[in-house]
């Protein structure tokens, strides 16, 4: 099978920083990617150059047989993104904002705004279609995001911390969505911290650590490799450097004996 | 979308199939733009508080302010119509003051706009290209332009249309947008090709530092072309006497002008063709050429308010460890109180840092610079004679004296204004009893960095340059400076710091306001003149001036959470 995502020897650097160090990833249709590391590993980087964001990297990217460095905006015409920190405009209204969405994707009016009233209706926000997102809480302008990257039918997903901020019911919601879309055909490329969801919804999952992919494979194949146990562990075991239980108790001691636990604010 | 935004924007959009031979989706271009004008007519609420209602999106008096500001500045080019001998200086000099103000208000007012990286997340991952989001933006700064070009030019097409006709008048209207055109579009390609030509990092430091010098380049031409003519001969000089006019812009619109209205040869139609060209040559480069870069570079650029210093040691932290660090021995001396303290710490170090406030403030320092050279630049013929009799050269130090806490007033304008405003949060939420204490603070952080360097270099020239005698005069002025930075801050909106979001349908009257605050700094410097020689008189001035500023420093530690607008 062809893979729908095909990068090839990618690098890059901010500066004298370099963030992504020879990764190499095929993706085929249909899968869900569990793509983890810790805090600064590269994975928002590796999104933002899917997505077109960054287009100063080396090495090759093509999705779908087309090169995202020649024809950058067929391949976002396939893709659909759902950034991590919620960047909305938020002054508009719901309905505005997916509209406007709508209308970049080049999405007929008639079928966006048939599209926008059933995917706000699905996830529970059209008694607030009308209002501006200023007021929105941090689940609901996530969900406007997921469907800002769901409106146009994409054949990849990409999701960076999609669950971030939502409330239980509607972390089921999206869990199950993503099964849904798989079983469609659809790629997921998942981005996340939460380890108990990745292990759950991916069927492989891809560590990268230092710019550098650590490890590759399906949970199972992972915990033949790593030592049973869950993929938080196996997370730990390959990329934290120093003892993280150590790191809790010096933050407690940081208090040490002072005379005073609270500041005075009036000396 | 207000109606007067909803008739630019049609007006804007009428030449498509043109975009569209430039490469540019017009549909996705209409659809950016209608949306960016109604996102201006949306103040954000700080807070989140009101419940989604959508305001009334009508105009504005802070709208309306700008453009009868427009209108005054228009009356005031009007002179233009009274230099010189013939209709080819009239115009030159109509231009000239013309494209100033216009390049003025771009550079101060609309920096921010085109160098947004807000709609990164949101534009860049959709299919748009790069000229749809270019030309989008350039468009954005037209319609909210529009406002101020109308009312700037209305005046001089008037006189023009009583005097000569509504030939003289249309085409005057139509050159001017052309020569609007031409500035907005030359002022965008000097940006993209720097863009082109430096990296991401190096052009955020660029562009703070470009206003300044442009500012100092455009303002100081302007005067030193206005002091360098005689007064004497002001109606007796033709501008076509010398050739090197020919290579500005504002003699090209000029004889446009004068070969539209009867004076035709080949000479004249080359400038009007070449003024055609320009203004439109200049939009075809700028989409054509310059364009593609634009967004890859922005998108290098991080997120518009602070830049990313996690990878480098702030330079405030770099120095020696034995020594404390400047801001921490002026918060020492300055500040009694922790919250006084924060305030003060935390302005000190987001001025520095923050790339908004220092696009909005540093072009002051560059009429500043404008002044002083102009004080020290030979003055000519009659002209040389007349003014130092008429004012002696005590009115000049007086007027610089009093021109320099303009820095100041902007800088204490401006620190309320953030992109990220939302972080204010911190302020609200902690057990703070007083905003007062955090705006005091902050307000003798600005006092520290804007004012104190330059009280030092007026005292010391003032000394070096007049003698030990200008004292009394010196420290009345210093300290009316001051007093009208306390008042300006006590009168005005009070806010905290960081904490109100930029509102673009005001943008456009930020120079504006600046020149009407300029007016009302000089008149109080006009009365400082009046008593100069009574030095008994200064003295005691002086003296209620000090204690002036004791109790509105002390007043604006007061403030309370009542008076601040924006609390959530």
């Amino acid at each position: 099978m062809e893979p729908i995502i095909r990068i090839q020897s990618l690098f890059k650097s901010y500066g004298s920083k370099q963030v992504l160090n020879n990764i190499s990833l095929d993706i085929f249709p249909g899968q869900v990617i569990g793509y983890i590391g810790p805090n600064g590993a590269g994975k928002s980087t590796t999104v933002k150059i899917l997505c077109g964001l960054l287009p100063d990297f080396e090495g090759s990217v093509t999705v779908k047989g087309i090169s995202l460095r020649e024809d950058p905006l067929s391949v976002k015409r396939i893709i659909g993104y759902v950034p991590e920190l919620a960047e909305l405009y938020e002054v508009l209204t719901a309905a505005e904002f997916l509209e406007l969405v709508a209308g970049l994707y080049e999405i007929p009016p008639d079928t966006a705004q048939t599209r926008i009233h059933r995917m706000l209706n699905a996830l529970g926000l059209e008694a607030n279609m009308h209002q501006r997102m200023d007021t929105f809480s941090k689940g609901m302008r996530q969900k406007v995001l997921l469907i800002s990257g769901l409106i146009h039918n994409p054949d990849i997903l990409i999701l960076d911390e999609p669950l971030s901020g939502l409330d239980a019911n509607s972390v089921i919601i999206i869990k199950e969505l993503i099964s849904k879309l798989a079983a469609e055909g659809k790629t997921i490329f998942y981005c996340s911290h939460m380890m108990d969801v990745v292990e759950k919804v991916s069927d492989r999952i891809v560590l990268i650590n230092n710019g550098v992919i650590v490890a590759d494979g399906s949970f199972a194949s992972l915990q033949q490799s790593q030592g049973q146990g869950s993929l938080e562990n196996i997370f730990a075991q390959l990329t934290a450097s120093k003892s993280l239980h150590d790191a809790a108790a010096s933050l407690v001691s940081a208090f040490g004996n002072e005379t005073a636990t609270t500041p005075d604010i009036n000396e | 979308m207000n109606k007067i935004s909803r008739a630019f924007y049609t007006l804007v959009l009428l030449p498509r199939r043109l975009y569209e031979s430039w490469g540019i989706n017009t549909g996705q271009l209409a659809l950016i733009l209608r949306y960016k004008l109604i996102m201006d007519d949306r103040r954000p609420n700080t807070f989140q508080q009101t419940r989604g209602r959508v305001k009334k999106e009508g105009i504005s008096n802070a709208m309306l302010g700008t453009m009868l500001m427009a209108l005054v500045m228009g009356m005031i080019n009007l002179i233009a119509f009274v230099l010189g001998k013939d209709d080819i200086t009239h115009f030159s000099f109509f231009f000239l003051a013309f494209l100033f103000l216009l390049a003025s208000v771009l550079i101060t007012d609309f920096t921010s706009v085109l160098i947004d990286v807000k709609d990164n997340m949101i534009l860049l991952p959709k299919p748009v290209n790069d000229r749809t989001i270019l030309m989008a933006k350039l468009l954005h700064i037209l319609v909210h332009l529009i406002r101020v070009i109308l009312p700037m030019s209305l005046p001089a097409i008037i006189y023009n249309g009583m005097a000569t006709g509504w030939w003289a008048a249309l085409s005057l209207f139509s050159l001017v947008l052309l020569a609007s055109l031409f500035a907005i579009f030359l002022i965008n390609a000097v940006y993209l090709l720097v863009l082109k030509i430096m990296s991401a990092e190096k052009f955020k430091s660029f562009i703070a530092w470009f206003q300044v010098g442009f500012v100092i380049f455009i303002y100081g031409g302007y005067q030193v072309f206005l002091r360098l003519t005689d007064r004497s001969e002001f109606q007796q000089f033709s501008i076509a006497e010398n050739p090197f006019v020919r290579i500005f812009p504002p003699y090209w619109f000029g004889r446009a002008w004068t070969t539209l209205n009867g004076s035709a040869n080949t000479g004249g139609w080359f400038f009007l063709v070449l003024s055609v060209i320009t203004s439109l040559g200049s939009i075809w480069v700028v989409i054509s050429i310059l364009a593609p870069a634009f967004n890859q570079k922005l998108s290098m650029i991080n997120s518009s308010g602070a830049e990313p210093q996690a990878l480098s040691t702030v330079n405030y932290y770099k120095q020696s460890t034995k020594r404390k660090p400047l801001p921490e021995l002026l918060v020492g001396l300055l500040t009694r109180d922790a919250i006084t303290r924060a305030g003060f710490l935390f302005t000190w170090r987001w001025t520095n840092r923050n790339r908004g406030f220092r696009m909005r403030v540093y072009p002051t320092i560059g009429y500043l610079v404008i002044w002083v050279i102009l004080m020290f630049l030979p003055r000519t013929g009659d002209q040389a004679e007349g003014s130092a009799k008429m004012m002696g050269d005590s009115f000049g130090f007086i007027f610089l004296l009093y021109m320099s806490s303009f820095i100041i007033i902007s800088a204490i304008q401006q620190i309320a204004i953030a992109d990220e405003y939302k972080a204010s949060w911190v302020f609200y939420s902690y057990p703070v009893g007083k905003p007062g204490s955090i705006i005091q603070g902050s307000f003798l952080s600005m006092v520290c960095k804007f004012f104190l360097p330059l009280a030092f270099l007026l005292f010391v020239g003032g000394i070096v340059w007049k003698g030990w005698e200008i004292l009394p005069n010196l420290l009345l002025g210093l300290s009316n400076q001051l007093v009208i930075c306390c008042t300006i801050l006590l009168l005005g909106r009070k806010s905290l710091p960081a904490s109100r979001p930029p509102v673009m349908k005001d943008k456009s009257g930020n120079f504006l306001r600046g020149m009407m605050m300029m007016i009302i700094t000089g008149s109080t410097g006009l009365m400082h003149f009046l008593v100069y020689k009574f030095i008994a008189v200064v003295l005691l001035l002086t003296v209620l001036s000090i204690l002036a500023n004791w109790l509105l420093i002390k007043k604006i530690g007061e403030i309370s959470w009542a008076e601040i607008k924006d609390m959530p």
